[in-house]
């Protein structure tokens, strides 16, 4: 008797409390065909807080036959100031070293870019899949959300310096409580 | 048959002549002061309607006496002098005149009346009445000064409901003489008058006196030792006092164990509203503490800790509370296939109870295996999910995104798996309690009117007894 009043509520909690998690399946690195290759970031969105860093991961996705890349993010500059920038894994190679190199804008104006070449020196050397290009950090100067953006000025090229379509650049989020 | 014939003849003429020998009186309305006019003529026709029941007077038509103070231009707030009601109690050919008035100072109430000779223009008798309280009391109130005014005694059945009109959430009881058997009567008495005294002290009934009680016996010719054991008598007794509820029972001997059957029971019905019962082994003091817990028990109140811890012997209670479809209900309804097994005193329980057990066991334990498929598929979906969004590497992602989709997909199947049996457990948890009350123990009282065509029971408009009769429809 005691058994069947426990377990009828029991069994009703259970019923209840049935609900499948509601899962987004949105990894940044997960392009369908029509959006490769890409430019991304990776993870895309970051909560931290004030004066904290906010680590991103530059990822070219599914590009082939690629011998340079040239990233150029925006970013809100009284929001965020960039930390560090340190070369990916992409072009590793036996024969020789990439080049890489940053350049920050002039840091006058609100927005400010920040432009990242990585690449290899003549040798048609080339890479193809998806890697690492460059890892960020900013760090956040105050409470607020900022977006991160690729430019129409960032660009893969191959060894004879022709461009490479990008199909699809991705947005990366800060956000400082 | 010379006789009979003779009686036939002269039996209406004596009854014609016993109500004429009654004195006619006619009530005038009263003069309200500082009260509601309504109110105060609400009162008065209490009053008027209660002076029949005396059997001293007859009263003369409301209708008649308003025709004649219209005839003769008279208001009957005008008429307030013993003169004027003389000369109005004349005209309608009454004997008497009552006349008035109620009035309220403060929360008190206070109500003045006198019974007028029309032949002498004297005050034949005068009653006078203060009342605090509610404005609803003084109904009984007027009923009695009713039977005062003529010079009656009051019925006990209206002294009582005067003691519980403050006391509405209190029901009248009466409590009749514990037949012995076994014991002496004067033990039983005793016993009964212990019981009746703890009746009392539980505070949730009106008690009427045993005295009162054995009055009315013998008023009716009942011997007051032992001459009223049978619930007819009781029911008798109960309805002449005007309560609601009569206990009677028995306390009997056998060998070294007491036995007290205790029965309480509704006047107007009599259908039994409780039965208790106990049996007590040990020294004969502690069946008093027995009888004395019944009382509290009989009254649905907690027996105080004082007396039980004064217990003593062996003791086993039962209460026998009549068995209804809605008891058999809830019992289905608290675990499948019992109110089924409970209707038929867990003698012969049949196949069905144990479907509809068995039944839902089955579907139960079934929902319990999908829950577990739920749970853990639902857990994998999300552990997947996670390595889905850390990795960084094409082929992992692609991977990690199919197997988290796939127990997601699982776990919704599950999930749905689960609704329907948590449907069907739903609809068999529902015929079982259906089941359990259209097959379940006919109610006592349903069964009684049924049963019998012919009862006693007390009709409150006559305030006596009367045999009813009544078929059943269904």
């Amino acid at each position: 008797m005691r058994l069947i009043k426990i377990m009828s509520p029991a069994m009703i909690l259970l019923f209840m409390a049935c609900e499948v998690a509601q899962l987004v399946y949105d990894n940044p690195l997960d392009k369908d065909d029509g959006e490769v290759p890409a430019l991304v970031f990776s993870p895309s969105t970051i909560e931290t807080s004030v004066g904290g860093s906010a680590v991103f991961e530059i990822f070219a996705v599914q590009v082939a036959g690629v011998s340079g890349i040239h990233t150029q993010i925006a970013f809100n500059s009284v929001r965020l100031g960039v930390t560090n920038v340190s070369p990916g894994d992409f072009f590793d190679d036996v024969n020789q070293s990439p080049m890489f190199f940053t350049v920050p804008a002039n840091p006058s104006t609100a927005v400010d870019t920040l432009d990242i070449y990585y690449f290899y020196l003549g040798d048609g050397v080339t890479k193809e899949g998806t890697g690492s290009v460059a890892t960020v950090i900013f760090n956040t100067k105050m409470t607020a959300t900022s977006s991160l953006e690729f430019t129409a000025e960032s660009e893969f090229v191959d060894p004879d310096d022709i461009a490479i379509q990008i199909n699809s650049l991705g947005q990366g989020t800060v956000t400082a409580q | 048959m010379n006789l009979l014939k003779y009686l036939r003849w002269f039996m209406p003429i004596i009854f014609i002549g016993t109500a004429f020998s009654q004195p006619t009186v006619a009530v005038l309305d009263f003069d309200a002061n500082g009260i509601p006019e309504y109110e105060v003529e609400t009162l008065v026709e209490r009053l008027r309607s209660e002076l029949p029941n005396t059997g001293a007077v007859r009263l003369v038509d409301r209708k008649m006496l308003e025709n004649i103070l219209k005839e003769q231009g008279l208001q009957q707030s005008g008429c307030t002098t013993d003169e004027c009601a003389a000369q109005i109690g004349e005209l309608l050919g009454a004997q008497f005149m009552i006349s008035g008035s109620i009035g309220k100072l403060a929360d008190t109430f206070t109500v003045d009346m006198k019974m007028v000779s029309v032949s002498t223009g004297a005050a034949e008798r005068a009653k006078n009445l203060t009342f605090d309280g509610n404005v609803g009391g003084l109904l009984i109130e007027m009923q009695i000064l009713a039977w005062e005014i003529v010079g009656e005694e009051v019925p006990k059945a209206l002294m009582i409901k005067r003691t519980g009109a403050d006391d509405s959430d209190k029901v009248t009881v009466a409590v009749m003489d514990f037949d012995p058997r076994g014991i002496s009567l004067l033990e039983s008495q005793t016993l009964t008058d212990r019981f009746s005294t703890e009746i009392s002290a539980t505070g949730k009934a009106i008690l009427v006196a045993r005295s009162t009680v054995l009055e009315v016996m013998e008023d009716q010719g009942y011997e007051t030792s032992g001459g009223c054991t049978s619930e007819e008598c009781a029911a008798e007794v109960g309805a002449l006092l005007g309560v609601k509820y009569m206990i009677n029972g028995a306390i009997g001997k056998l060998g070294e164990t007491f036995t007290i059957d205790a029965k309480m029971f509704e006047v107007s019905t009599g259908a039994a509203a409780k039965t208790k019962n106990a049996t007590y082994t040990g020294p004969v003091d502690g069946l008093i503490t027995e009888i004395e817990i019944l009382a509290w028990e009989m009254m649905d109140a907690k027996p105080p800790k004082e007396l039980i811890s004064k217990r003593k012997g062996t003791i086993v209670t039962q209460s026998d509370k009549p068995k209804t479809k809605i008891g058999a209900a809830l019992r289905s309804a608290m675990m499948p296939g019992l109110g089924q097994a409970w209707t038929t005193d867990y003698a012969n329980i049949t196949n069905k109870s144990w479907y509809f057990l068995g039944g839902e066991a089955a579907l139960g334990i079934f929902a319990l295996v999908t829950y577990n498929n739920y749970y853990a598929s639902n857990n994998d979906a999300v552990k997947f999910h996670q390595n889905y969004i850390n990795a960084t590497d094409v082929t992992e992602i692609r991977s990690f995104k199919e197997t988290s989709e796939g127990h997601l997909s699982d776990a919704e199947s599950s999930e749905q798996t689960m609704e329907y049996i948590m449907y069907a457990l739903g609809a068999v948890h529902i015929y079982n309690i259906v089941d359990a009350y259209l097959n379940g123990p006919e109610d006592e009282e349903t069964a009684s009117v049924k049963k019998q065509k012919f009862d006693l029971v007390y009709n409150p408009e006559l305030n006596q007894p009367q045999l009813r009769f009544s078929i059943a429809l269904d």
